[in-house]
């Protein structure tokens, strides 16, 4: 035993000793849960709507294999996906030009910006009555949901980089008689970019928990959709199946922006 | 290098200029009735206390703000907006950190207007290197600023100055935020390439005497609130030679103590 940890090479020992610990409160807790939970020792919850970890493996592999409701696990992902990725990028091509001729002229901003920020604080979700009244329960209401809330803080965010651009920077341009094309690629649109990017991150995540909700209300596929349909019937564990995979999407999108993000912005924060 | 280009002769006068800002309680008078030139090819430096104006002063040499009253000319020219002819070295180095040393350098002439000549991109290059090379930093061509200390963030933002050429540079309190032994390099830099790279008239803001004594032909020395100017010297080591043997001489010592003693006598304890 202790010859063959020496064999180990040093980071993975050290990486087995830390994950040792919470491994193993994680492996009592799974077993408290699949053993004594449901004995009913939780008060005021019936066992049964508590799942058990080989439950929602069992759920886990019959969604993955038979789907819900008629379609396919991944046609679930791919409905919420392509909700979320719709209204987003039309918000994002909207909503960053417009921020940044908003903040830049400064006039033309006096005109909305007062607008758009008292709308912003607004919950997207207090927007889906209206929206449903409106355009009805199809898809072009949950698009326009996410559109909407992604699109006032990606606006709101390109109008602050905007108006943090240093002032010097606007004096060096002013200097060598830039034109307004250049200043505005040159100079304004680099030196916001970085807060461009933290706006369009959060309003992508927003995007994301938004689409869900617009799920729950009316919708034939979507992980929303799944979570809501399986709660109905009680069943438990294909709705933490559901939420977990809501939940590592979600995760995964961010991944994927921090990691344009580091290669686009490789100067901030050093 | 002809770096009397675009206005012809490049000398910087001040027509009883006065400046006033408004305030809650009114106007604020900041410079009251400045008066006075730089001729052509000189180096002339403002000093006086913190808020007694002389970067506003500066600022209205550039253009990027006006007088209330007064006339500011450049040239012969009364100024009425900022130009390439006066290329401004800020008070951080104000380079754009998503460019590389080589990209910030060339900035000016790549996107700018009215540099008096173009030039094709080889040419572009080979000035920027050039100006690299005058300022050692040839090797830091392709490096971004963050990963640059700031002596040579300042170096950089200099090369960047003189490759546009600009008959007048106006400098605002450009090295102050660098380290005595760094300072006392980038000020011998100056002086050499102000002298080497043709006609340049400099308008330089700071502080610091001994900054003032050293780079300059004229020092005028201001007082605050209102901004006046209340002495001008002639610096009679003319700004030009190696700083060892200047800081050396007795008279450089006297005239050093005697403008720190008056401008401490300006700034109420």
């Amino acid at each position: 035993m202790s010859a063959s940890a020496a064999a180990w090479p040093g980071t993975a020992r050290r990486f087995a000793w830390q994950a040792l610990p919470p491994l193993s409160v994680v492996a009592l807790a799974l077993l408290v849960w699949e053993y004594l939970i449901p004995l009913g020792i939780v008060p005021g919850v019936r066992a049964e709507f508590l799942g058990t970890p080989s439950g929602i493996a069992a759920a886990a592999i019959e969604l993955g294999q038979k789907g819900y409701g008629g379609h396919g696990l991944f046609d679930h992902v791919r409905a919420s996906l392509f909700r979320t990725a719709t209204g987003f990028a039309i918000a994002a091509c909207i909503g960053v030009p417009l921020g940044i001729v908003l903040g830049y002229n400064k006039r033309a901003g006096a005109f909305l910006l007062p607008i758009f920020g008292f709308l912003r604080p607004i919950p997207a979700l207090a927007f889906i009555p209206i929206v449903v009244i409106w355009f009805g329960i199809g898809e072009f209401a949950k698009v326009f949901v996410i559109f909407m809330t992604a699109f006032l803080y990606v606006l709101l965010g390109s109008v602050s980089g905007v108006r943090s651009v240093p002032n010097d920077y606007f004096r060096l341009g002013r200097t060598y008689h830039l034109s307004t094309f250049s200043t505005l690629f040159r100079i304004v649109l680099p030196s916001a970019l970085p807060e461009i990017f933290v706006s369009l991150r959060t309003a992508m995540a927003l995007s994301w928990a938004v689409v869900v909700a617009s799920e729950l209300i009316a919708a034939q596929v979507g992980l929303g959709y799944l979570i809501q349909s399986a709660s109905q019937v009680y069943a438990i564990n294909k709705v933490y199946v559901g939420v977990a995979l809501i939940g590592l999407v979600g995760v995964s999108i961010d991944i994927v922006f921090l990691m344009i993000e580091r290669r686009m912005l490789h100067w901030v924060g050093r | 290098m002809s770096g009397d280009n675009a206005a012809g002769s490049a000398q910087i006068t001040l027509d009883s200029v006065s400046k006033s800002f408004d305030t809650r309680g009114g106007g604020r008078l900041a410079l009251d009735a400045v008066s006075f030139s730089v001729k052509a090819g000189e180096t002339a430096t403002v000093i006086g206390p913190t808020g007694c104006g002389k970067t506003t002063i500066l600022n209205m040499v550039a253009g990027f703000t006006m007088p209330t009253t007064g006339q500011v000319l450049v040239g012969g020219r009364a100024v009425t907006e900022p130009g390439p002819d006066r290329g401004f070295m800020f008070q951080r180095p104000t380079l754009l950190p998503w460019m590389t040393v080589f990209n910030n350098v060339a900035f000016p002439c790549r996107y700018g207007h009215g540099l008096g000549r173009e030039r094709s991109p080889a040419e572009l290059a080979e000035a920027v290197m050039h100006y690299l090379d005058s300022v050692g930093l040839r090797d830091a061509r392709d490096l971004h600023p963050h990963e640059m200390s700031g002596g040579m963030q300042s170096r950089a933002a200099l090369a960047r100055l003189l490759i546009a050429e600009s008959p007048v540079l106006l400098m605002d309190e450009p090295f102050a935020a660098l380290d005595a032994q760094t300072r006392l390099s980038m000020q011998q830099l100056l002086k050499h390439v102000v002298k080497s790279e043709g006609l340049r008239t400099v308008l330089f803001i700071t502080h610091d005497v001994e900054e003032a004594l050293l780079i300059s032909d004229h020092v005028f020395l201001m007082s605050a609130s209102p901004g006046r100017i209340l002495r001008h010297v002639e610096v009679p080591f003319g700004g030009r030679e190696d700083y060892r043997d200047v800081v050396l001489r007795p008279e450089f010592t006297e005239l050093k103590h005697e403008l720190i003693d008056q401008l401490e006598r300006l700034v109420p304890a």
